[in-house]
């Protein structure tokens, strides 16, 4: 058998495939669909598990629904309602304002991207938030 | 040892290489480790496992059976805490200093893992003969997940520990021979028999010897027959070795045997996706390990990490997590800028068991592990399938120290290289930084540090001045820079968790009730495990008689929990010992279920017995174990307490006429009785509890639990390991020509 020439095996013999070929091995063996349900299902038992109070479990949750379900307006909200709650409202106004791209009619979403706007301003405008309770869902 | 041969300075500058960065991680974790934020999760409970362990090890007594919490139960847990290994016996020893219990436990993990990373250190030297890199993989590992585990989920840590060593030694000796790393070997391989499930390793090890046989077969022929030839020369070595192993392998087999005795459900808490019955019929019926479903859904790489997740909201970690599944950005930097570095086998070899393991933890959303369940008896028996990662992280921070000596040993020449190279630093890490900004949550030590990657790779590359100096001083700066973000915004988010947990000694006290009222804890770590029989346990106090989930309870008081109102058995068993007239053969059937409740509670003066006893019993109608009397409770004036220990009870009792004794402390079969000094039947009475008959008068009454192999084998085990170490060490020390010791030269 002849050797291979020492420009193919250069070509070859390269880390490229190897890494190559771990991204075909998960892409053909891992059920992706599955492998999503578990890890939704997972981030919100550890969300759930400290009573849906620990927003930054909140944020990681959210921020992998929004991710999975890009045009759900729901998952951008959360994410907002999350970060507000963690203090950072320039975050808390981007996925406001992203929610709103998605849901132009939704009142909740205007009302909470009109009070993170007058908190970032600090102009005092900064009314209470809208009355009622938020239910952050857990289906 | 002559001290007057060891190379001090050459000494100190070693040691004080490794020791510099664990501090530095010590540091970052002070708050947990000086316990302001207590262990949590399944590191809580080993602690929890440990303390109860010492502290009556350091009472006189090894622990099999636990009085203080689910009515009694035997001390399982003995068996998977890694309690004989020789560091963990740091914890006794720092106690009779005067260290409490948490410090010396705490003590005990931060030694461990720098014996961890140090072997890991030693394995990647020996695997790519290069110290620097082995370097850079020790600080690349110190700094990842793995160290987290400590405290919440130390069992990954037992499972990395010994592995690492094994390996070493497992290479040391394939090149050399050599009776010191045979024996290191066969102590690596005990330690991971008594650290926790041998499964996992055995599934790595699995992995091992077939990717190995296909990449390596001629080395592999070459090594069989040179472990022959060694066997053939050091026979005697080699039966020893192989006599620690199965001694090892007892505490294992103990467990079995008690496992099999039918009388205790364990671990029933597996059974998260069966009903309660069914899950106790299944353990109970010794089908033999879990279900498919309960060994894949839950506990898995799939649902714990994601891709993403390795770079975005690293600074959110939270300590209610048992996994982080962390690995420093400077290595997945190191990965995409080595992408044109040829291959070897070494490094494929790493990459495939990485890639195996991760598919085997990924559960059932790879064909892998489904695959693996049925034809591997083994993986039946253990889920928590995300334990993997204590060998995942380690072999891509393997791989990556492979990649990472290429780069380190690459001279580039000329300028059309010196153009090559600084193009793709140029787009590896400006696609690295595009990513990163790309994405939400990403910290700005992460950033950070790739913008200094690129600095320090195309300083070396483009001048040549002091290339060692720049790339081993930059690359540790790089390495540990992002980690001290990501840790400083994990303690912060652990601050939360704030509480004591017990630490102090105690000798145990005998007392005639327990509590009836729940007691209940505000501190976030009994989210995770139930606070009175965690806490009761560790305190050494009494908990209520309330049993919950199966986990590890006898069968008895599992069964009665479900057939009798809770609070009725709370309120039965707050009273130790009950005396009654008469026995009630009692048959496990619907009818004479519901009676045993009416019995507890009404407090009538029968004791049901089971049926099958060949006790003295009569048979009554229903009226006859009515109202006519009711049992009493045992006089603690007519009776004294001469001893108590965990597994033994010893009392003088007065009555009046012959009586029933009831003691409501779980019955099993390893459980004896002697009364007067004469062993008599101990029965078991109320489906649940131990029963004896007690002549009139003073009584002498004892109960001992005598489980197979008693406490002697746990000693036995512990002494083995001390042996081994001690011997490893000393022919390490007599073949090796360590380099702080001038012992050969001489």
């Amino acid at each position: 058998m002849r050797p291979m020439p020492k420009e193919l095996m250069f070509l070859f013999n390269r880390s490229f495939w190897l890494y190559l070929l771990v991204i075909v091995v998960f892409a053909v063996s891992v059920n992706f669909k599955k492998a999503s349900q578990q890890r939704t299902h997972y981030l919100l038992g550890v969300f759930y598990n400290q009573d849906l109070t620990n927003y930054n479990d909140g944020i990681v949750y959210f921020d992998y629904l929004s991710h999975q379900r890009p045009r759900d307006a729901r998952n951008y909200f959360f994410l907002g309602y999350c970060y507000l709650y963690s203090n950072d409202y320039l975050k808390a106004m981007r996925y406001f304002e992203r929610a709103l791209n998605l849901a132009p009619e939704d009142e909740l979403t205007q009302q909470y991207l009109a009070y993170v706007k007058s908190k970032i301003l600090n102009d005092g405008s900064a009314g209470a938030l809208p009355a009622g309770e938020i239910q952050i869902p857990i289906e | 040892m002559n001290l007057s041969k060891v190379h001090l300075p050459q000494l100190f500058l070693s040691l004080a290489k490794f020791i510099f960065p664990f501090l530095i991680w010590m540091f970052l974790f002070r708050d947990f480790i000086s316990g302001r934020i207590p262990l949590n999760m399944d590191s809580a409970t080993i602690y929890s496992v440990t303390k109860f362990y010492f502290n009556n090890l350091l009472n006189g007594v090894v622990p099999l059976w636990d009085p203080f919490v689910l009515l009694g139960t035997p001390f399982y847990a003995i068996t998977l805490c890694n309690l004989f290994n020789p560091v963990t016996q740091i914890i006794p020893v720092l106690k009779l200093l005067g260290v409490n219990y948490y410090h010396a436990f705490m003590a005990y993990v931060l030694v461990y893992y720098f014996l961890g990373a140090f072997g890991f250190y030693c394995l990647a030297k020996v695997l790519f003969k290069d110290r620097r890199a082995a370097y850079m993989g020790y600080l690349m590992l110190l700094f990842s997940g793995l160290g987290v585990s400590i405290f919440n989920q130390v069992t990954i840590l037992e499972l990395f520990v010994p592995a690492v060593w094994f390996f070493v030694f497992l290479l040391r000796f394939s090149d050399g021979y050599r009776r010191s790393d045979f024996l290191g070997l066969s102590f690596s391989a005990m330690t991971l028999t008594i650290a926790y499930l041998p499964f996992y390793f055995a599934t790595l090890l699995l992995f091992f010897l077939m990717i190995g046989a296909l990449l390596y077969f001629c080395e592999f022929k070459k090594f069989t027959l040179g472990l022959l030839s060694f066997t053939r020369r050091n026979i005697f070595l080699v039966l020893v070795c192989l006599m620690g192993q199965l001694i090892a392998f007892a505490p294992l087999v103990v467990y079995k045997m008690i496992d099999s005795s039918k009388d205790v459900v364990s671990p029933g808490r597996h059974c998260n996706y069966a009903e309660l019955t069914d899950c106790y019929e299944r353990t109970l019926n010794e089908e033999g390990g879990m279900s498919y479903k309960e060994t894949s859904q839950g506990g898995g790489l799939a649902e714990r990490v994601h891709w993403r997740g390795l770079f975005a909201h690293l600074d959110k970690a939270s300590y209610g997590i048992d996994q982080f599944f962390y690995i420093p950005i400077m290595a997945f930097v190191i990965i995409l800028v080595s992408i044109f570095v040829p291959l070897d086998r070494k490094k494929c070899f790493l990459a495939l068991l990485a890639v195996f393991l991760t598919l085997v933890g990924m559960g059932e959303v790879t064909p892998v592990h489904r695959f693996l369940y049925d034809h591997v008896f083994f993986l039946k028996y253990f889920r928590n399938l995300f334990f993997f990662e204590s060998y995942i992280i380690p072999l891509f921070i393997l791989f990556v120290v492979g990649q990472l000596k290429y780069l380190w040993d690459l001279e580039i020449t000329n300028f059309s290289q010196k153009k090559g190279m600084i193009f793709w630093l140029v787009v590896s890490h400006g696609g690295i930084f595009i990513f990163l900004i790309s994405q939400d949550g990403i910290p700005l030590a992460s950033l950070i540090s790739v913008a200094g990657s690129f600095v320090v790779f195309a300083a070396v590359y483009l001048s040549r001045a002091h290339k060692e100096l720049v790339l081993f001083l930059g690359l540790a700066f790089l390495i540990v820079v992002q980690p001290q973000e990501i840790f400083r915004h994990y303690s912060r988010n652990a601050n939360q968790f704030q509480c004591q947990i017990p630490s102090d000694h105690v000798r145990p006290q005998f007392s005639w009730t327990r509590p009836t009222e729940e007691v209940k804890s505000d501190c976030k770590i009994f989210k995770f495990v139930h606070y009175e029989s965690f806490y009761d346990s560790m305190a050494m106090k009494d908990s209520r008689g309330y049993i919950g989930y199966p986990v590890s309870v006898t069968r008895g008081a599992f069964l009665l929990s479900q057939w009798v109102n809770e609070q009725t058995l709370i309120e039965f068993t707050s009273q130790k010992f009950w005396l009654y007239d008469r026995v009630f053969v009692f048959n496990e059937k619907p009818l004479e279920v519901r009676a045993l409740g009416d019995v507890l509670g009404g407090r009538y003066n029968a004791a049901y017995i089971n049926a099958g006893n060949d006790a003295p019993a009569a048979t009554f109608t229903a009226q006859d174990w009515g109202a006519d009397s009711s049992a009493v409770v045992l006089d603690p004036s007519r009776a004294t307490v001469e001893h108590f220990d965990m597994n033994h009870l010893r009392m003088t009792v007065d009555v009046p006429s012959k009586k029933f004794l009831v003691y409501t402390d779980s019955f099993t079969k390893f459980w004896k009785v002697l009364v007067n000094g004469r062993e008599e039947k101990l029965i078991r009475a109320h489906a649940a509890f131990k029963g004896v008959w007690v002549p009139p008068g003073k009584n002498s009454i004892e109960f001992r639990y005598d489980p197979p192999g008693g406490g002697w084998i746990y000693i036995l085990v512990t002494a083995s390991l001390l042996i081994f170490m001690i011997l490893s060490l000393i022919y390490l020390y007599r073949e090796h020509n360590w380099p702080w010791f001038k012992r050969r030269q001489e």
